[in-house]
């Protein structure tokens, strides 16, 4: 029988990814890419983070409190490109059912090529369909 | 530093939605000519592979605080991936055409998980100020069968059991017939939504819950059945308009409602639906499946 010991680290969430560190260290002992995972509220204080790819393993984390852990949980699940995405698809489709047609983004920010920043890509090539009741 | 690559490979060759890809000659560090890749954009990574069918990617460049420049080569079409800080390496790549390469550098400048978020946050306060134009207009009218409460952190959701209350139809407001006040009518949300090319924005799947599709989804203009009456976990006040049920941002003003609310209330549904499904297909839930859709 395997017993997990949890360790110390300090976790530092950059975007869509987990940074973990030693305490005191400056680089990061590992990252965790938050892209096709699934999160999951553990017992008392805890959550656990599950790749689709990988299913039967855990990474498993204890907070400090609840209060900490729904804050992680919620951080953890807003925190993948594809949530953003999907975001963005449906704040698009509900602005443009009221004034019937879609969102101006106002100019964010110059780039040395490009004057005319538009919506992130729209992704579309393969044709993926997120659909829930896939695993 | 560790990294769970082998999770990182799996995204780049998932079926999740690719942004861009094409062959594109990427100079190397310490052999410096051109070699020619496949690449991959996915979200904020710009993975490469030696070949188009390559099983696993060679190499992944995460686009976050970078910016995307054209820039001068032994090649033509040549630009350049430079991050702020120093130690940063430079990526030089070239396109094959001048219109590849100016594809190329519109999609990797967007490419930022950052970029992302500040569009989303954009487009949210746009809806949340149309919407407050939208009540506030209201308030002029005659009122509908919807009811919001004042204070909503411990109220209970006003939403009744059984959907099929008759509703006035409204008036007409900026060409809008809020659909809310269609009998019947479901949620029509892009939770599910297929992202298409950029030129094409009508051709979205819906997807329908609990019930499998007769038709394609994507011809499909029915919209999912709603989630059951339920108070939400912290309490929230959720109202009803038609079928779509609004859960409030707690911090929000009256009538604004969130992705991220929809999410969790439709993926509790899911949830429930799976858990059913593995009754019965295994006869006992397994308690370690995760219980949460991102």
């Amino acid at each position: 029988m395997v017993t997990a010991t949890a360790k110390c680290r300090l976790v530092k969430l950059v975007v869509n990814f987990l940074f973990y560190f030693r305490i005191d260290e400056e680089e990061p002992v590992g990252a965790l890419l938050l892209e096709q995972c699934r999160i999951q509220k553990e017992e008392d204080t805890g959550f656990s983070l599950v790749f689709v790819d990988e299913p039967e393993r855990k990474y498993s984390f204890v907070c400090d409190s609840k209060d900490e852990c729904e804050e992680w949980i919620e951080a953890l699940t807003k925190a993948s490109y594809e949530y953003m995405r999907n975001s963005l698809i449906f704040y698009r489709h509900e602005i443009e059912k009221i004034t019937g047609k879609l969102p101006a983004i106002k100019k964010l920010k110059k780039n040395a090529v490009q004057n005319n920043l538009d919506y992130p890509n729209e992704a579309g090539s393969t044709g993926a369909v997120w659909n829930f009741r896939r695993n | 530093m560790k990294l769970n690559e082998r999770s990182v490979a799996y995204y780049a060759t998932c079926d999740s939605p690719t942004d861009k890809t094409g062959y594109l000659h990427k100079k190397g560090e310490r052999n410096t000519a051109y070699h020619r890749r496949w690449f991959v954009l996915k979200g904020n990574l710009f993975f490469y592979f030696e070949e188009k069918d390559s099983k696993d990617p060679i190499g992944v460049i995460i686009l976050e605080g970078c910016t995307v420049e054209l820039c001068e080569s032994s090649e033509d079409y040549a630009f350049a991936i430079k991050f702020d800080s120093a130690k940063s390496r430079t990526y030089k790549m070239a396109a094959e055409s001048q219109r590849e390469m100016e594809s190329w550098v519109k999609a990797l400048s967007r490419a930022s998980f950052d970029y992302m978020r500040i569009v989303v946050k954009e487009l949210e306060k746009q809806l949340e100020e149309m919407q407050q134009n939208r009540s506030s207009s209201r308030k002029t009218q005659k009122k509908s069968l919807l009811r919001k409460q004042p204070n909503y952190p411990h109220s209970t959701p006003l939403i009744s059991h059984n959907f099929s209350v008759s509703y006035k139809i409204p008036v007409k407001e900026n060409g809008y017939v809020p659909w809310n006040t269609i009998q019947d009518q479901t949620i029509d949300s892009e939770l599910n939504g297929k992202a298409h090319s950029v030129n094409d924005n009508n051709d979205i799947s819906k997807c329908v819950l609990d019930h499998p599709p007769e038709r394609p989804l994507h011809t499909q203009r029915l919209p999912p059945p709603l989630p059951p009456r339920r108070r939400s976990a912290t309490g929230g006040v959720t109202s009803a308009v038609g079928g779509l049920m609004l859960a409030q941002d707690d911090n929000a003003p009256t009538g604004v409602f969130s992705f991220t609310r929809l999410h969790e209330w439709f993926g509790r549904d899911i949830i429930q639906v799976r858990r059913q499904w593995q009754e019965n297909k295994f006869g006992s839930i397994d308690q370690s499946q995760p219980d949460q859709i991102v």
